[in-house]
């Protein structure tokens, strides 16, 4: 299968969790609804007009960390917007608000970078992005928004674009090296070494919404995320689908 | 109208300042602890020069009127009113246009906002990165009297300052984002004068010993609908990491890996213009890439 792969980078990232209004906090990984978004916002579209475009089944989307990454929590001097007469600052009280950032282990010397392979149903979009991405050089091209890792502020880059060649393979129980996001119901069985046990976390994805802006019964994935860039040997189900991209293994978020 | 997308990198000093506090961390300055990293927020550079530009009599949306906090209606009210575009009769499309047309922070930096029960969300086409030191940056801890109440009980406070940073941040602008908000080449050239000025003015007990020390653009060729993305992984800063950094005389910065990208970009026609204003007081710097000087220092002229 044809697929776009690309390093999705920035010197800060924030993907904001999807369940309180109240906190800031952020997943470690761009949920795959926000690269999608990206993805979108690069072709011109506008906010809310892409989802049938891009919902699962149309495309697949696979997410790598490509160099180690931390949290930072910063308390933010907010407005408290209770209605929307508040906008403007004139509420009694302002709200100091935890926001977690993604931020490389250095930021001066190193920035935050995400592996994405991404593959959809209709070839000409990937065509579209490629003319964009897939230029050889260190700039990017836009039919509509500047790169940002989740938070407008958050202005990143997308380096390393390419069209490649997947290979589809289905497990047969063999241990494998995984890199990036696994479907934790995907998993049979997962070999942690010392080392890396606090490198490997649990975590949500919200993958797609419908038309009307809510997320769909089938939205919300569980993942298990190496922080670091290596892979982690797993036993995947019987079964299951996985890809190999330049002799590295990943799963589709699905 | 802002056809052009354009990238932007501003440069700045501190020294015993406190360039953005964190309220959770007795305002400290805010920090990656583990590279000793100092930051500073995007939200601290555009209140600076909303703040600014509403000294200079622009019209300000996100601000308060004549310095009392009113309801967002009321000041609905009050700005469709001095534009004569209130009552009911008049379109919601008059109402935005008179939010647009009059308000500059509007056209630069987006907003959520209101009309009639309407809610629209603007994107601004300015976007600044958090800036962060381009070096390790040491804290400086004092106790003083932070409030004397009456003659016989004053209050001691910690306060926190950075001992010398020198911070860069990271912008862009969009050029779709502009069609949406109408900002012009006009916002865009206030815009800028404004980041380095309004600096400048800034001179309340935290933020005195701010500097504004550079100020560089690309302009993209209108026909390129592309960006580099973050300026600041081009340029390289060179210091002794055995030493403490005092002073911008501690530490050299590097700009030769943007000027090398910016020559390809050249060679391609995919810049119309780099532009640029250094201070005087920047001189530890390298491989700065060819551009036309302009003056940031220039006076913005008075809004109405």
């Amino acid at each position: 299968m044809k697929v776009l792969s690309f390093e999705l980078n920035g010197k800060m990232a924030h993907f904001r969790k999807y369940y309180s209004n109240s906190t800031a906090l952020s997943y470690m990984l761009p949920p795959v609804a926000t690269i999608k978004g990206m993805l979108a916002g690069l072709l011109g579209y506008e906010r809310d007009t892409y989802y049938e475009l891009f919902s699962n089944n149309l495309c697949k989307i696979a997410v790598c960390v490509n160099s180690p990454i931390k949290k930072m929590t910063q308390r933010m001097n907010l407005l408290k917007v209770e209605r929307i007469s508040h906008l403007n600052g004139s509420a009694a009280n302002r709200t100091q608000n935890d926001t977690e950032f993604i931020i490389p282990k250095n930021i001066r010397t190193g920035h935050v970078s995400y592996q994405i392979i991404f593959w959809h149903k209709n070839d000409s979009i990937i065509d579209e992005l490629s003319k964009l991405l897939c230029n050889g050089s260190s700039f990017y091209s836009s039919k509509g928004i500047c790169m940002a890792l989740g938070s407008a502020q958050c202005l990143g880059w997308i380096q390393n674009a390419k069209v490649v060649e997947a290979e589809e393979h289905k497990s047969t129980g063999e241990k494998l090296k995984i890199f990036g996001a696994i479907n934790i119901e995907h998993l049979k069985y997962l070999e942690v070494p010392e080392s890396y046990e606090f490198s490997v976390i649990k975590e949500e994805s919200i993958t797609e919404f419908d038309e009307n802006r809510f997320i769909t019964a089938d939205s919300k994935k569980k993942l298990l995320v190496n922080l670091l860039d290596t892979p982690v040997s797993a036993v995947l189900h019987n079964g299951t689908d996985y890809i190999s991209v330049e002799n590295k293994s990943y799963l589709f978020v699905k | 109208m802002i056809v052009n997308n354009s990238e932007f990198l501003f440069l700045f000093e501190g020294t015993m300042t406190n360039p953005n506090g964190d309220p959770d961390q007795e305002n400290k300055p805010r920090m990656d602890y583990e590279t000793k990293t100092l930051l500073v927020s995007d939200v601290r550079r555009k209140r600076d020069c909303r703040d600014f530009l509403e000294e200079k009599g622009y019209d300000i949306f996100v601000a308060t009127m004549n310095g009392t906090k009113v309801t967002m209606d009321k000041k609905f009210d009050a700005v469709l009113k001095k534009y004569g575009v209130d009552g009911k009769d008049v379109p919601e499309d008059k109402k935005i246009d008179a939010i647009l047309d009059n308000h500059i922070d509007m056209r630069l930096f987006g907003s959520a906002m209101a009309v009639g029960g309407i809610t629209k969300t603007f994107t601004g086409p300015v976007q600044i990165s958090w800036g962060y030191s381009l070096h390790p940056v040491d804290l400086v801890k004092s106790s003083s009297i932070v409030t004397i109440m009456n003659d016989d009980s004053s209050t001691f406070g910690k306060m926190y300052k950075a001992h010398y940073a020198l911070i860069a941040h990271s912008g862009s602008v969009n050029k779709y984002a502009a069609k949406k908000t109408r900002m012009s080449q006009e916002d865009l050239s206030i815009f800028r004068k404004s980041l380095v000025q309004s600096m400048m003015n800034n001179l309340t007990h935290s933020k005195q010993g701010q500097i504004p020390l550079m100020y560089l653009e690309v302009i993209y060729d209108e026909n390129f609908d592309g960006y580099l993305g973050d300026l600041r992984r081009f340029i390289k800063a060179h210091y002794n990491p055995e030493t403490p950094i005092r002073s911008g005389n501690d530490i050299k910065v590097d700009f030769s890996a943007l000027s090398d990208e910016l020559n390809l970009l050249k060679k391609k026609g995919y810049i119309k213009d780099v532009i640029l204003w250094k201070s005087s007081q920047f001189t530890n710097v390298s491989g700065l890439p060819d551009a036309a000087s302009v003056d940031m220092l220039d006076q913005i002229k008075a809004g109405r």
